[in-house]
């Protein structure tokens, strides 16, 4: 209401150029009739040569003056005659372009234009000249086209106005003619999505701003969009609508559900010794009637939990840089027989424990091979350690080591529990431990093989594993030959 | 009761010999996955006197259940083969353990929405990982004296 009033009140103050005109010629010659008036019947001192030269000059400059405000007053006018000429010209009324002024004519001619045209390019700083208008324009409309998300404008109803390609591809259509003025609610399918009632709850708020992330079928992996609303700024009127901007966030979504379950199975494992550890150095503490010979065996129940627990904070931070894909390995030159020998004698205690026989082949011509050396030991150490664990005792175990054409060869090989046909396919995810009851018995996280594999993967080789249920496994572990292995001629510490 | 005088100052009181007559009836079943946590477990509660026999999954309880008679279970939730949830979800459906009461242990925190389990489950109770065995044993002694308090007055 009171936009309207204060528009009434200017309209008053600018009245039409005609009048305005008329108003000038009818002011500048009241002034002349007055100054002839007055040399005509002034004092005496007036009517000196000197002075009446002067009086006839005083009319001339009022004409002059009178002139100069006229051709001020047509001069939104005149720009307007000048852009309907150019656009009469060049042969296509498009080419008229709107003008930077303020004034009832210059908006009205823009609204004009605007209208015509069907999009709105007035709305800019005054600052700028029209030829510059056109160039933004068309900077702008690139901008769009290259937004990696969907941007629609729609009117207040939700009928599409325009877009840009993003959208049109987002929704899977064929061209921009063919969703516009359509319903932009139906072309996202608002309505028959699983969680559309909301949706609608949310858009049909008055909120200047409305953000959803929208789900487009029962699983994430139908895709999620967000989608956000927000009402088009500036003057009120005919250009009243929202601008919509939808992003595909599928990606986004997926990683952050894989994280949480990530962070969920981590602190289950993590709670598990934890668990352990309370429990036995309480029962220590306070219960009575404990032999020597149990207190010693549930202080080595203690150690043996916090190993466990030290390593799978190891093995969680070596996943998370895994997930992360930030793990760095530090390339040095191997040996490879000094470290699967270093890696037998860490195993080996385990090995008597359980009275197993190690055959170990090492082929005394492994090449010196490029890799972080910790990092693969760790890896034969994990598969050294799960052949010693899954083979009972009295069992047998063989490590071999050579080298083929495809490259370095490393076999782990057991005559344990081996694995099911339904586990073989998951022994290597994250946290997957097999269903079966002699696995559940041994300590263990899941994640040893895993870490395993993707080290090996990290040096371009691969981790295989062959199994027979009861009689047991074999997992190879293949480095690719290194055609220039860096200082080839020199050997190694 | 007897059981009511029973004052624990120092966490796993030795019973007494009144006690001990009554305890032997009180068999208790453990099921749990990790082989270290079922000892100490199954270590705790013969301490206070209570026959115990343990499981590492949700299926062997179940053929232990049907053989022979229960007064508590003591459960972990996440098992391989056949979970604690699932376990109790069976166990309802024997006419014998409609009413045992459950115990459930687990590694999960915060993130599980106990009082829906407590209710869907009919749980006596549920113990977060990790917990102190002397929390275990005087909810167990709770249990048994709730269930004695009851037996009493039918």
């Amino acid at each position: 209401m009171q936009r309207i009033s204060i528009q009434r009140y200017r309209n008053m103050l600018s009245p039409r150029l005609s009048v305005k005109i008329g108003c000038i010629v009818v002011a500048a010659t009241v002034c002349i009739a007055m100054v002839v008036a007055t040399a005509a019947s002034g004092p005496a001192w007036l009517q000196s040569a000197h002075a009446i030269q002067l009086f006839w000059l005083l009319p001339i400059l009022i004409a002059a003056f009178a002139g100069l405000l006229s051709m001020r007053a047509c001069r939104v006018a005149t720009s307007i005659e000048s852009e309907l000429l150019r656009a009469g010209e060049s042969g296509s009324w498009r080419k008229a372009r709107p003008l930077v002024s303020s004034g009832p004519l210059a908006e009205g001619w823009n609204a004009l234009l605007e209208q015509a045209c069907g999009r709105s390019q007035c709305a800019l700083p005054e600052s700028e000249n029209s030829g510059h208008l056109t160039g933004t324009n068309h900077l702008m409309a690139r901008a769009l086209r290259s937004l990696p998300m969907g941007v629609a404008i729609t009117d207040m109803q939700g009928s599409i106005r325009t877009a840009n390609l993003p959208l049109v591809a987002l929704v899977g259509a064929e061209d921009i003619e063919s969703i516009e003025q359509t319903s932009i609610y139906e072309t996202l399918s608002l309505t028959s999505l699983p969680d559309s009632q909301d949706a609608e709850k949310r858009l049909d708020s008055n909120a200047r701003s409305v953000t959803l992330q929208l789900r487009r079928g029962a699983e994430t992996g139908d895709g999620v969009l967000r989608v956000t609303r927000n009402r088009l700024a500036g003057r009120d009127g005919d250009a009243d609508g929202f601008v919509w901007l939808i992003q595909d966030i599928t990606q986004q979504v997926i990683s952050l559900e894989a994280r949480d379950q990530f962070l969920n199975t981590a602190s289950h494992e993590l709670r598990t010794p934890l668990a352990n550890l309370k429990a036995y150095a309480e029962t220590l503490a306070i219960a009575e009637g404990i032999d020597v010979e149990q207190q010693k065996e549930f202080c080595n129940i203690i150690n043996d939990e916090s190993t466990r627990l030290a390593r799978l904070v190891d093995e969680l931070l070596a996943v998370g840089q895994m997930e992360a894909g930030s793990m760095v390995l530090n390339r040095s030159d191997i040996e490879f027989s000094r470290v699967l020998q270093e890696a037998i004698d860490y195993i080996r205690p385990n090995l008597e424990k359980k009275h197993q026989h190690l055959e170990v082949d090492i082929s005394p011509k492994l090449p010196i091979y490029v890799g972080d050396k910790d990092k693969l030991q760790a890896a034969i150490i994990n598969l050294l350690g799960n052949a010693v664990k899954y083979t009972p005792d009295e069992g047998e175990v063989r490590l071999r080591a050579s080298c083929t054409e495809e490259g370095l060869c490393i076999e782990v090989q057991d005559t344990g529990i081996g694995i099911s046909a339904d586990d073989i396919d998951k022994v290597f995810d994250k946290f997957y431990r097999a269903t079966d009851t002699r696995v559940a018995n041994e300590t263990g996280n899941g994640l040893g093989l895993a870490f395993a594999r993707e080290i090996v993967r990290r040096h371009g080789g691969d981790l295989t594993v062959q199994s027979e249920l009861n009689s047991g496994s074999t997992f190879v572990m293949l480095l690719p030959a290194q055609e220039k292995p860096r200082n080839a001629g020199r050997r190694v510490e | 009761m007897p059981f009511m005088g029973a004052v624990y100052l120092h966490g796993l009181p030795i019973p007494t010999l009144g006690e001990k007559s009554l305890m032997d009836d009180i068999r208790i079943l453990v099921a749990e996955d990790d082989p270290v946590f079922r000892r100490v477990i199954v270590f705790t509660l013969k301490q206070l006197g209570f026959v115990v026999d343990a499981v590492s999954d949700g299926h062997q309880a179940i053929e232990l259940l049907q053989q022979g008679r229960y007064d508590l279970l003591v459960t972990d939730h996440q098992m391989p083969q056949c979970s604690g949830l699932e376990l109790i979800e069976r166990l309802r459906d024997l006419q014998a353990y409609a009413q045992l009461p459950v115990i459930l242990c687990t590694a999960r925190g915060l993130e599980l929405d106990k009082r829906t389990l407590l209710e869907r489950y009919q749980l006596a109770d549920i113990m977060h990982k990790p917990f102190s065995p002397r929390l275990l044993a005087d909810k167990v002694r709770h249990q048994v004296q709730r269930c004695e308090a009851s037996c009493a007055t039918h």
